[in-house]
């Protein structure tokens, strides 16, 4: 995000995943849409699962930023508890959120972001307490982003 | 105080109004919960042949994406009937190609289907007494019960267990509204619970007309009825 989502917008994007996923009600919910859906498995693609959730930034120009970024997660690398993974970044997400999701005790999912490695950026996928006031366990999702003036300078070039 | 209908009728039309034919439009936060609703009420009907289906509340026509989606193989004679005319408008807009859809503005079914249908318009109350909002809720249910040949599906919000239901909207458990339709409309109740949404949906046919006992005289008249 970052280059392709209004910097301002990104952490409005991070609470929806978060709400989306977070422990309870909004779990609950999202355990019946993978279990009637199969909202993260193929053929759905991240774009499709968040449109029909309508998690994406306000105005046009952001969301198709927003739609394009996950796209962009297609090229990206992935790993999983720091071990590489052959899925793409796009993939892996969709694969561990469909496996915690199908799993006997699923995890709230808490969506965050690092800076982009180099050349195309790593997902890194873990588990932990990303919240230092609560003990809850959440499977933790770490998308690369790419910050808005490094973009532009790259564009200008 | 105005009454239960023209709030809600102007409630669901400021809705339309700010945010179009979208999930949004019809109060609801996004597609899938939606689709998940339809999923439940939908098991009221037998796909294995046409039918016939009031959709009561029906917005801007989704329940017509979903049957195309998943049961496209199935003719349905469609009607939506809805109270606001913006959300009417907006659906005949959504779907005027469709052939077998008609929508109509209205506070009740006024044709007989074999199926009805309501999605979550018992939800919002907007700060009507309670005892005032469940009479309108029996008088939903009477007119889906009159208007269906065969049965009609319904749902309801379940309350939270530790806080109390907010004032602008409504939030029961099933047996208040399991034992309506089972003593005041005779009808065989089934209750879906669990699929992932805080709500239950009740599946509610007509019971098959029995046939009563046959007494002295009854014979004379079962000779005649066939003329």
């Amino acid at each position: 995000m970052g280059a392709f989502v209004a910097a301002g917008y990104v952490p409005h994007v991070q609470e929806q995943l978060n709400s989306r996923f977070a422990l309870g009600d909004a779990l609950t919910e999202m355990i019946g849409f993978q279990y009637e859906f199969k909202l993260f498995s193929p053929p759905h693609t991240l774009k499709s699962a968040f449109t029909l959730l309508n998690i994406a930034p306000v105005g046009e120009v952001d969301r198709e930023g927003f739609l394009k970024y996950l796209r962009l997660l297609m090229k990206t690398k992935a790993d999983v508890d720091e071990e590489p993974s052959t899925l793409s970044g796009h993939d892996q997400i969709l694969a561990s959120l469909r496996e915690n999701l199908e799993s006997k005790r699923p995890l709230p999912v808490y969506f965050t972001w690092h800076p982009g490695e180099t050349p195309k950026g790593i997902v890194h996928v873990t588990s932990g307490e990303p919240y230092s006031f609560s003990g809850e366990t959440y499977l933790t999702i770490s998308v690369p982003t790419v910050p808005e003036e490094r973009s532009k300078k790259r564009k200008k070039k | 105080m105005r009454g239960p209908r023209a709030k809600v009728r102007d409630y669901y039309s400021g809705t339309v109004e700010r945010h179009g034919p979208t999930p949004l439009g019809v109060d609801w936060p996004n597609a899938v919960s939606q689709y998940l609703r339809f999923v439940q009420l939908l098991k009221v009907c037998d796909f294995k042949r046409p039918f016939s289906l009031n959709d009561f509340g029906c917005g801007y026509g989704a329940l017509l994406e979903y049957l195309a989606m998943r049961h496209s193989k199935t003719e349905v004679a469609y009607r939506g009937i809805d109270i606001s005319a913006s959300m009417i408008a907006a659906a005949r807009e959504r779907w005027a190609g469709h052939d077998r859809a008609k929508f109509v503005v209205g506070p009740r079914c006024t044709q007989m289907a074999d199926y009805s249908l309501a999605s979550g318009v018992f939800n919002v109350r907007l700060g009507h007494p309670l005892a005032d909002w469940e009479s309108y809720v029996e008088s939903i249910l009477s007119n889906l019960h009159a208007g269906s040949r065969i049965g009609f599906a319904v749902n309801f919000m379940l309350p939270h267990d530790d806080m109390p239901t907010e004032a602008e909207l409504y939030r029961s458990r099933p047996e208040r509204w399991v034992a309506f339709c089972r003593k005041k409309l005779n009808c065989s109740v089934r209750v879906l619970e669990g699929y992932g949404l805080r709500e239950f949906t009740l599946l509610i046919r007509r019971k098959p007309q029995t046939t009563a006992p046959r007494q002295a005289g009854s014979r004379k008249a079962a000779r005649r009825s066939p003329r």
